[in-house]
């Protein structure tokens, strides 16, 4: 049964002024962050983030997933018109949208995109919204033990998820873990590895680290790309907005599928749009009957991919807010966002805080009604934006970050950090080490020790792990995980020689 | 002479992978180590996750000299989503996308090319260490403006959106100074209060 006083309060919250204008700022520039390719939400949400420090906790989550929101529309601008993708999450509206645009139907195609993306968006919302009340059932089994070993589950997870080595994974979450033990610790006034500067005694901050990570990172990679110059000529956006807008509704299952696909593979921690719009678009293309006509500009190619990229954010809401595992690189900007403002994802954000999760919710939906309607009638006509060489953009950023790490507490440390972060992190981005385990490892360190700690206190003869049916659950599904490879192996073994 | 040349071979036999993983280590040990020097409850956890940073950190460096499953077991890729959803489908089409936008940038890309163009990346992190040094020791609202100018310079673009770029960097930095009361206007070398 939905909860209606929330669900009103909500509605208050979102609809208030200055509130309201947070989301509509957070919509444009996350709109215009995802058009420009190299960029993208992790960055943008990174960079905006200790600038909302100044506003009240509600609005900063709600502007950070704004420009999330908006940033998944925005990506597939780029991808229709020039064919370099502005995100990971619009890689498969390439394939059909950018041969829409050769073929003269680049109006029709961005307004599939923005229809599809603000259907897939909302449709996934309301169905999270009627299924709130199955999540607080499920959180409130949870105790501390469970917090602590869902933590690990998660990191366990993102490191299946995402492609490459599981033990690099493993390792950079553990050592993302491991620095945050630096400076005092939560139950304790001992301080650890300070040496003596006072600086030190509050840790590293979790801001800093994904600022390092998601905006130095990033720009270092960007500039060795050497990809700044983007120049493509002129671009012509010709075509009609309501031939685009008759083929959505002419492939309803479509885009219903593929928002739920996108909901589901959200939902999945470490497993983020960048996924999702590509298995969306081969479920697309298996269902068809038309043969040959996917990649040469298909409108149900667009549909696919966009309706599953908006459907990711509000799947990647559930494990966020329900346990703090986020889904994606993003969510783990968003979830330092709500730890910055005071605000722990668990059973609160589910019972007396529900107002707030159902405000996310609700600013999502309002979100994709305004991707909508500015999608048709206005950014089918800013494709000079994805012709901004990023070259000028590099230095503007680094200064954002650098400036941002600073504001945090005025402290030279977060500064020195912010460069070391972004050095390691560009270069685990290059040997492909997870960077999203690594932010989890530093975002949730504190949370993780906690659990720990109070787990060990409750802990009798047997750990208290041990001793709980749902604890015996996760620690089997950690097993699984971390024995996956040796099964995989000896499975593909024994196929081969059968 | 033999200095240098035990430095060529010895970077030539490293990889920044190694690099990082052996900073990864020596970290991981240290903090391991320092971890008996708190009480309980402050070393537990450290202690804890520090053990398996350090086996993850060595598996990884040591991976060439692994007995064969265990070698597999640090290299081997586990995806649910990988080649058996992903690739099957849309496999070709990722391709020709590919073989597109590669045949579309060659017609179309500027043929200027990045100044020193090898090497841009290392230029930023340079140009970008100057700059947090240089913040430090005279002021960030000062040291801003100029990083981006030099930035832009190197990189070939226009003096004069050079200069716009740079005064909008400078404003930035002031706006942070006086929305959230940064201490931005002075170094350990230099007041710059009193010019404000």
């Amino acid at each position: 049964m939905i909860e209606v006083a929330p669900l009103a309060r909500a509605f208050g919250i979102v609809t208030s002024w200055p509130t309201i204008g947070w989301i509509l700022f957070g919509l444009l520039f996350g709109t215009v962050i995802g058009m420009i390719p190299g960029l993208g939400p992790n960055l943008g949400m990174a960079v905006v983030l200790p600038l909302t420090i100044e506003l009240d906790g509600i609005s900063a989550v709600l502007l950070l997933v704004s420009i999330y929101s908006g940033a998944m529309y925005g990506g597939s601008v780029a991808a229709i018109l020039i064919n370099a993708p502005g995100t990971a999450a619009a890689a498969a509206t390439t394939f059909d949208g950018y041969p829409m645009s050769r073929q003269g139907r680049a109006r029709d195609a961005l307004s599939i995109s923005a229809i599809s993306s603000a259907f897939g968006g909302a449709f996934t919302i309301l169905l999270l919204i009627f299924l709130s009340p199955l999540l607080v059932f499920i959180v409130l089994l949870f105790g501390s033990p469970e917090y602590f070993l869902i933590a690990i589950l998660g990191l366990a997870l993102i490191t299946i998820v995402a492609e490459g080595s599981m033990v690099k994974g493993l390792t950079a979450g553990m050592f993302g873990l491991l620095l945050t033990s630096i400076g005092l610790p939560v139950m304790t006034a001992e301080p650890r590895y300070t040496f003596g500067l006072f600086e030190l005694y509050n840790g590293v901050h979790f801001v800093v680290a994904l600022i390092g990570v998601f905006a130095i990172g990033e720009m270092i990679k960007l500039a060795n790309e050497q990809e700044g110059k983007i120049a493509q000529g002129d671009i012509e956006v010709e075509g009609s907005v309501l031939t685009g807008a008759k083929e959505v509704l002419k492939n309803p299952v479509t885009t219903v599928k593929s928002a739920i696909i996108g909901g589901l593979i959200g939902a999945i921690p470490g497993a983020g749009a960048s996924i999702s719009n590509f298995i969306s678009y081969g479920e697309a293309m298996r269902s068809s009957n038309e043969d040959g006509s996917f990649g040469n500009g298909d409108p149900r190619g667009v549909i696919a991919s966009e309706a599953a990229n908006n459907g990711t954010v509000s799947g990647s809401l559930i494990p966020t807010l329900s346990f703090g595992i986020p889904g994606s690189g993003s969510m783990a900007v968003l979830l330092g966002g709500l730890l910055m403002h005071g605000i722990r994802p668990g059973p609160d954000l589910f019972t007396t805080n529900l107002y707030i999760t159902q405000s996310i919710f609700l600013a999502l939906l309002l979100g994709n009604l305004v991707i909508l309607v500015a999608g048709v009638l206005l950014f089918t006509r800013a494709g000079i934006i994805t012709q901004i060489d990023t070259t000028y953009i590099i230095p503007l950023v680094i200064t954002f970050a650098v400036l941002g790490s600073f504001s945090l507490r005025n402290n030279w440390f977060d500064v020195f950090s912010v460069f070391a972060f972004g050095v390691l992190g560009f270069y685990m981005s290059k040997h492909d080490y997870s960077i999203i385990a690594f932010v989890l490892g530093i975002v949730l360190g504190t949370i993780v020790e906690e659990n720990l700690y109070r787990s060990m206190q409750l802990s009798g003869d047997i750990p208290v792990f041990f001793t709980r049916p749902l604890s015996m659950v996760l620690i089997v599904a950690i097993l699984a995980i971390l024995f996956a490879p040796v099964i995989k192996n000896r499975w593909e073994r024994r196929k081969t020689t059968s | 002479m033999r200095i240098p040349n035990s430095f060529s071979r010895l970077s030539s036999r490293v990889n920044s992978e190694q690099v990082m993983l052996i900073a990864m280590l020596l970290i991981a040990v240290y903090m391991f180590v320092k971890s008996y020097s708190f009480g309980w409850a402050a070393a537990f956890f450290p202690r804890f996750i520090a053990t398996v940073t350090i086996v993850g950190a060595s598996l990884l460096l040591f991976r060439n000299y692994l007995p064969g499953f265990l070698q597999q077991y640090v290299t081997t890729s586990v995806s649910i989503v990988n080649e058996d959803v992903r690739a099957e489908s849309t496999e070709e089409i990722a391709e020709e996308a590919a073989r597109r936008a590669e045949a579309d940038r060659a017609e179309t890309e500027s043929s200027e090319d990045l100044l020193w163009g090898s090497k841009p990346g290392l230029i930023t992190v340079l140009l970008m260490a100057g700059y947090i040094l240089a913040s430090f020791l005279v002021g960030m609202l000062w040291v801003t403006p100029v990083f981006v100018f030099v930035y832009l310079v190197w990189f070939r673009i226009r003096l004069s959106y050079a200069a716009i770029l740079s005064a909008l960097s400078f404003a930035l930095a002031y706006t942070f100074m006086t929305i959230l009361l940064i201490d931005i206007d002075s170094g350990i070398l230099f007041d710059g209060g009193a010019l404000l």
